[in-house]
């Protein structure tokens, strides 16, 4: 398979510049670059969802025209994409047949089910084809997107950012999967960040920056830090220098106690959960996306009624407080959905500043009024602070980079007066999806924000950031916490094991673990 | 024996206004699993109460009125479709939209027609017109259950659907692109599915049947020619009886035939002076049982228990 010098524009931008990417039958091939290098968009267009403007694809030699997701799949191009498109309703069978004509127009179910184990049982893993999506882990569901690819015959596999939903384990597994099919002779796109993996799995790595090809290399001829040169374009140190902090465990800024939340679907989505966070400290908690983590986050932040158990922050008991008040007590959230819950999308930068300061002196006059002078010149102060990068104070919150949206909402929920100061700071998945300068920079804040003796709450499923800013580790599997270990005994295998359920350390230890 | 009887007849009549219910029912199953609600259908039950009832008299032939009135609403339905599904506007702002076009149209030629078009000749047809319950020999003579065999062919017809309707919802290819469609179109876009295509026919099918569902009521149970509304909110009912019946075809059954037992019940208790108070209070069961279901489905995580298909109500676009 051949892309030849393809171009793609986006208006305003050039997102390929005259790429041109081979993959050879029977191969890894990962394709390597930053958010919005352009990986996602190269596969779009082999994929059909995209339109080159320039360019061509070759497929065994022979020039293909590739107009929509169809053509690609009849063109044996298969796709497991980032953000898995199935049915949650529905059984695994359901999802995977879908689309098919060759079990009938009456469905044999029994039929597909017999090939659904026959494909899992050649590739080495198991899976049960009456089960619901919903039921199934990420991992599970991942294989139900290679299924899906695998039925209709893919021998090119695109694989977009496989991991960041699996466990150590779960990569380790997936990867001998993948590398059976290899062995078959189909070839595997795997498109990541990671540079580990990349150098593990794959026989070449292409690199992309800004929509330019920086270069195809093989594992053997170059090492992480040449690898993340060639993607970020300058030297990256790897490590946030990081002292090990003392953490006074005397009196907890946050006190959970055997917290029971539900989901949306009314299922418990956190079990009996306890833990303390003290000030200075970052607490991670690392855990598989979706494992309750956005639950807890926002039953603390006072979003999400808690069907049991106790919140404690600073001694007030704020189970059933409201989020204006849990606010007022210096909480500082910074949820998940950046766009759909961090800001009001077409509303100003300076009114998303200003938004839950506005009702308070000396932002607001009075009841009625509000003082604009003290909010420009508050405004612009948090903005310089935080070098949120915007045409004006006065653009739509939607006009800004991810990056930007992120330091905007650190620039509000970080913001202090003499009657609010920030003692804890709620962060969930802060760094999902900005790129490399942006991830460096919200990371600074957090340390910084710790060093100031602020408690931070992190929440992350990428289990190396967690690693990195955390003093202490909680981690979260299907809901409860699995165990507590601080950051010098934290040991990756281990974690992995817990955040796959595996494991479980007793309570004792968690106490014992905080004195370290 | 009398007793016997009695209930036979009550039967008789909870099945055959249960049925009207069931039709109207069975489309908007078919509507809201490919995830577009239509709240027109009130709308559309007037206009094929009014295209059936005049179709049929001047054809001298029900099914002819029946056929129409589906055709009729059927096309009046597209203006939804294009709404919800091209425009990609509020579902619930269309549906409204369409239910106030439907009440007017169907009620404004009902009484131009019976003022104008039709002279009493043409009204001493109406009993011609009109479908009797047919029994079956044998087993139409058997005590209570003979009910199930003494019904008008539509109302077999209507139970023949809803079997239908399952088998294809659940049991074939085309049934599962409806249903994928209405729970995660994205994913049916992926798998190469025509989700618009699909929507478009889904809401054209159901949309045919709350036609046929007035015309019925036309036809089968209460034939006349007022300038006047005929449907009274059983339109409303089916939309809720859709929630009581989980999105399934064959529940529908139960639904429909438990809310033609009420309709029937305080039909016949009006006449007993003791229930005289009662009644309007009876009348209004339906319509608070529908507003609580309604209340419900507007409940996203009760919504999201009960198993409402997940993209309902959600216009889909390409990104």
């Amino acid at each position: 398979m051949l892309m030849k010098e393809i171009t793609k524009r986006f208006p305003g931008v050039v997102a390929l510049d005259n790429v041109t990417f081979e993959v050879r039958r029977g191969e890894i091939h990962g394709l390597l670059g930053e958010n919005g290098a352009g990986k996602t968009t190269l596969m779009n267009i082999l994929y059909g969802v995209y339109r080159a403007d320039e360019g061509e694809i070759l497929i065994n030699g022979k020039r293909v025209s590739i107009k929509s997701p169809k053509d690609a799949i009849k063109l044996g191009i298969g796709m497991v994409p980032q953000h898995f498109k199935l049915v949650m309703a529905h059984s695994v069978v359901e999802n995977v047949i879908l689309g098919l004509k060759e079990f009938g127009l009456v469905l044999n179910l029994k039929e597909a089910s017999r090939k659904i184990r026959e494909l899992a049982e050649r590739y080495g893993f198991r899976i049960d084809p009456k089960a619901k999506i919903w039921q199934l882990s990420m991992g599970e569901r991942q294989y139900v997107e290679l299924l899906k690819a695998l039925i209709r015959n893919a021998n090119i596999l695109i694989l977009d950012e496989p991991t960041t939903v699996l466990t150590p384990q779960e990569t380790r597994e997936l990867f001998k999967t993948l590398k059976k099919m290899k062995e078959e002779g189909r070839s595997i796109i795997f498109i990541t960040h990671k540079l580990e993996e990349a150098l593990t799995v794959c026989d070449r790595i292409t690199v992309l920056r800004r929509g330019h090809v920086i270069g195809t290399v093989t594992p053997q001829e170059v090492t992480e830090a040449d690898l993340a040169k060639m993607m970020v374009g300058r030297e990256v140190l790897f490590r946030i220098k990081r002292e090990h902090r003392k953490v006074i465990i005397e009196t907890p800024i946050l006190k959970v106690e055997n917290l029971n939340v539900l989901s949306d679907k009314g299922v418990l989505a956190v079990k009996n959960v306890s833990f303390e966070v003290y000030p200075g400290e970052i607490f991670g908690i690392a855990g598989i996306a979706g494992s309750g983590q956005e639950e807890l986050a926002e039953a603390i932040a006072g979003l999400r009624k808690p069907l049991r158990g106790k919140i404690i922050i600073e001694g007030q008991d704020v189970t059933e407080a409201s989020p204006k008040k849990i606010f007022e007590l210096g909480v500082a959230y910074i949820p998940e959905d950046r766009i759909g819950v961090g800001i009001l999308p077409n509303l100003t930068v300076w009114e998303n500043i200003v938004l839950r300061h506005h009702r308070y002196p000396p932002m607001a006059k009075n009841v009625f009024l509000l003082d604009f002078n003290e909010i420009y010149g508050f405004v612009n102060r948090r903005i310089k602070e935080l070098n949120v990068i915007t045409s004006s104070i006065f653009a739509p919150a939607k006009t800004l980079s991810g990056g930007n949206i992120q330091r905007l909402i650190l620039a509000r929920e970080l913001a202090e007066n003499p009657r609010r100061k920030t003692k804890l700071i709620i962060a969930v998945y802060p760094t999902r999806g900005l790129d490399v300068g942006a991830t460096e920079y919200v990371r600074k804040v957090l340390l910084r924000q710790r060093d100031k003796g602020i408690a931070v709450l992190l929440i992350s499923e990428d289990l190396e950031e967690i690693l990195m800013l955390s003093d202490r580790i909680a981690v979260i599997h299907n809901g409860e916490i699995m165990g507590i270990v601080s950051a010098e005994e934290a040991n990756i295998e281990e974690i992995g094991l817990m955040m796959g359920g595996v494991l479980k350390k007793t309570s004792q230890k968690v106490k014992e673990n905080p004195k370290t | 024996m009398v007793e016997l009887t009695m209930i036979n007849q009550f039967l008789i009549g909870a099945l055959t206004v249960g049925t009207i219910y069931l039709i109207a029912t069975l489309g908007e199953v078919l509507a809201e699993r490919s995830g577009i609600v239509n709240l027109g259908l009130e709308g559309l039950m007037e206009v094929g109460a009014t295209v059936g009832i005049i179709v049929a008299i001047f054809t001298e032939n029900p099914w002819l009125g029946f056929l129409t009135a589906f055709i009729t609403a059927a096309i009046i339905s597209v203006i939804h479709a294009f709404a919800c599904i091209t425009l990609k506007l509020n579902q619930f702002a269309s549906g409204l939209a369409l239910y106030i076009f439907g009440l007017g149209i169907g009620i404004t030629f009902r009484g131009y027609a019976r003022d104008v078009m039709l002279g009493p000749k043409e009204l001493m047809k109406i009993p011609k017109i009109r479908l009797y319950p047919v029994k079956i020999p044998l087993l139409g003579d058997l005590p209570v259950i003979g009910a199930l065999f003494s019904l008008n062919v539509m109302a077999y017809f209507a139970v023949i659907l809803s079997i239908v309707f399952w088998f294809i919802l659940f049991r074939t290819r085309i049934g599962l692109d409806i249903r994928s469609v209405g729970e995660n179109p994205a994913a049916a876009d992926a798998a190469g599915i025509n989700v618009f295509r699909l929507r478009y026919i889904a809401v054209i099918i159901g949309g045919g049947m709350a036609g046929l569902s007035g015309a019925y009521l036309m036809l089968a149970h209460t034939p006349q020619i007022m300038g006047a509304p005929i449907i009274l909110g059983r339109g409303w009912i089916a939309i809720a009886l859709v929630i009581f019946s989980f999105w399934n075809p064959l529940r529908a059954l139960l639904g429909a035939y438990l809310f033609g037992g009420l309709e029937i019940a305080y039909f016949w208790l009006q006449g007993i002076e003791i229930f005289k108070g009662v009644i309007p209070l009876l009348k209004a069961v339906p319509h608070v049982s529908a507003i609580i279901l309604l209340t419900i489905m507007s409940i996203e995580a009760l919504r999201r228990r009960i198993g409402a298909p997940e993209a309902l109500g959600k216009p889909y676009s390409r990104e």
